[in-house]
């Protein structure tokens, strides 16, 4: 008896589908589209900003694994074994270990400086990094921007963040930025006790302000300007396979590490900043997504209302033939369930065929970061059974309204 | 069998009311064709939609084969009317996205009758009034007359123990009319009990029994002997 019912008022929705206006349909499925579309994009964009600054963190910066000095010490102890033990740690694909001091530069160093005349300066962090080692893991060479990356044992030559010069940040208040400096340029590193002058070999740029306002320089290069200990670095930052988890590894890092270092995930080292503005914009993606359901049942509700209140003497007929109101409403609510589908279908279509590719190309340029449309299968997966269930609900609702009304009346058009 | 007693309908209009419906009491037998005429407003059809269960906003009873039918709840109104009573409105009442054949095929998937089999028996019912070759056509594509009788096929296809007609041939030229009545009366004959509602003469003589109503009452209730047979042929010649 069920099994007919459903049998029977799924082939009058079908009926009934196959013999709309073929306009009608797509515009209801063009709107459908446009509804899954909203949910998905408009959320996945806001996720996206946020999730593309993380991205960004990860690749350029913190890697798969960051190891700092714990809080309240300036170094690493004994980074030559951490270092050592995590590269041959299964699953570690590469280790950069850097060493960092805060410091001041100069520029314009060749031009002669009158008494009263303020040279342009900003601090910087000058890293120490292995160039190749570091490039293994950050892929710092390709964010260069002008100039070239530069090669192990080049002393006296540095790779400079694009923060630190004035043409790339226009806006940057005197003392911040540097002037008319370019690969090619020299700089002067102040030191405790005179100075260094450095010849600037490229350009990185970078939304990750931890790479932006960085200054790299050799290792040895460093640790003998610095006087510092090789076993003594500031930061390790591991890139691990892909395939492999980041769990074990730490776990294994943080043993050998002991109490001498903080070792972190790339996310957990991000802080809780980046994760509560994910988690609000998120939040916000959600509310808008809500708002965008709401907006999709009352459009459908509409939909199968006018379809309904128009074809009031039609459910009369089938009512007075004997066809029973549960069969009407399940034709009803197969045609609710025909434009959810298909709209869904062509949401999904546009969405990883168009948006999601354009946006994996072109990267929405915000200050901060690189938006991507942070879109799962599983969430989409998710959005789209919420939709249909919001589409069922609001397509049962007038159909409900109008079937229970007497059967006389709905054919005589009294109501 | 169908007995109707005492059926009264009344129906507010301002501050007073208004009974389109006045202590109604008739019984139709086994095989009976019946005709019920009268002016516009006389209660004919609300008595057809009442007896029929179409409405049940009435005071009064309705028995089928003894079997007390009014009071019955929606859903088992519905299901009686899909098993016992067939109806046949003025206006055709087809459902227009579905060809002849989906129109009648609808109450016998109803009923639980296999597609294939529903099938076959949707056609020959469009074969019994005559529209063998016409069961793809949607009904916007069929005549006045053609409609009618895809309403009959639907209305008659499971065999109901009683067949309600309301103005059926209203719509409809002399010639059509008659030929409707002729599908009546074929269906009569082989035991089909009829109750139509009409307001035209010619085709009340070709029923066996006549009742009249005027204001909400029966005013006269008469067997008609002989009745005409022929006057779909002088129509024919016309």
């Amino acid at each position: 008896m069920v099994f007919n019912t459903i049998k029977i008022g799924f082939l009058l929705g079908l009926w009934q589908l196959k013999r709309t206006n073929i306009w009608t349909t797509l515009l209801i499925i063009f709107v459908m589209t446009l509804t899954f579309l909203n949910l998905v994009v408009v959320s996945g964009i806001l996720i996206g900003l946020v999730q593309g600054s993380s991205d960004s963190y990860q690749r350029q910066y913190s890697s798969d694994i960051l190891i700092k000095e714990p809080p309240f010490t300036r170094y690493i102890s004994d980074g030559n074994s951490i270092s050592a033990m995590a590269r041959v740690i299964p699953g570690v694909e590469a280790v950069s270990v850097r060493y960092i001091e805060g410091g001041v530069v100069q520029s314009d160093i060749s031009k002669n400086v009158k008494p009263n005349e303020k040279i342009p300066q900003a601090a910087a962090s000058i890293v120490g990094i292995d160039p190749v080692r570091e490039d293994n893991v950050t892929e710092l060479s390709k964010l260069i921007v002008d100039g070239q990356y530069f090669a192990n044992s080049q002393y006296n030559s540095a790779v400079i963040g694009s923060g630190i010069l004035s043409q790339y940040n226009p806006n940057a208040i005197l003392g911040e930025t540097l002037e008319n400096v370019r690969a090619g340029s020299k700089i002067r590193l102040l030191l405790n006790e005179g100075f260094i002058d450095l010849k600037i070999k490229g350009v990185v740029k970078s939304k990750v302000g931890e790479v932006n306002r960085r200054i790299y320089i050799d290792r040895d290069f460093f640790l003998q300007l610095y006087e510092r200990s090789f076993n003594n670095p500031n930061e390790i930052a591991i890139r691990i396979n892909p395939e492999a988890a980041v769990g074990p590894i730490k776990k294994s890092l943080e043993s050998s590490a002991g109490s001498g270092a903080l070792v972190q995930t790339g996310e957990e080292s991000q802080g809780s900043f980046l994760k509560d503005i994910m988690m609000t914009f998120s939040l916000l993606g959600g509310v808008i997504g809500g708002i965008a359901l709401l907006v999709s049942s009352i459009t459908i509700f509409i939909v199968i209302f006018i379809n309904a209140l128009t074809r009031k003497k039609y459910i009369g007929i089938l009512k007075a033939i004997g066809i029973q109101d549960s069969v009407i409403i399940i034709s009803y609510l197969v045609q609710a369930l025909f434009y959810s589908a298909v709209g869904i279908m062509a949401g999904l279509t546009v969405l990883y065929g168009l948006i999601k590719p354009y946006f994996d190309a072109n990267p929405i340029n915000f200050p901060f970061s690189d938006g991507i449309l942070a879109v799962t299968v599983s969430g989409t997966l998710l959005r789209a059974a919420i939709l249909i269930m919001a589409t069922l609900a609001a397509g049962i609702l007038p159909t409900l309204l109008i079937v229970r009304k007497n059967t006389l009346n709905l054919i005589l058009g009294r109501e | 069998m169908i007995d109707i007693k005492n059926l009264t309908k009344i129906v507010r209009s301002g501050a007073s009311k208004l009974a389109i419906l006045d202590s109604v009491t008739l019984t139709v037998e086994s095989g009976e064709f019946l005709s019920i005429i009268g002016r516009s407003g006389a209660g004919k059809s609300t008595l057809l939609y009442a007896a029929s269960l179409l409405d049940p906003d009435f005071q009064g009873d309705v028995y089928i084969d003894g079997v007390k039918v009014s009071g019955l709840a929606d859903r088992k109104r519905v299901e009686y009317r899909l098993n016992n009573l067939g109806f046949i409105f003025q206006e055709y009442a087809l459902l227009p996205e579905l060809t002849a054949v989906e129109n009648v095929v609808l109450p016998f998937l109803m009923r639980g009758v296999a597609s294939k089999n529903a099938y076959l028996k949707a056609e020959e019912a469009l074969s019994q009034v005559g529209l063998e070759k016409k069961i793809k056509n949607l009904p916007s594509t069929l005549s006045g007359g053609e409609q009618q009788r895809v309403a009959i096929a639907r209305a008659i296809a499971g065999n109901p123990k009683i067949l309600f007609a309301d103005e059926p041939t209203a719509n409809l030229d002399s010639l059509r009319a008659c030929e409707i009545m002729e599908i009546f009366l074929r269906l009569n004959r082989n035991g089909q009990t009829i109750v139509l509602v009409t307001h035209e003469a010619d085709l009340a003589n070709m029923t066996h029994r006549i009742v009249e109503m005027k204001d909400g009452k029966i005013l006269s209730d008469k067997r008609i002997d002989s009745p005409t047979v022929n006057l779909c042929a002088k129509h024919r010649v016309l």
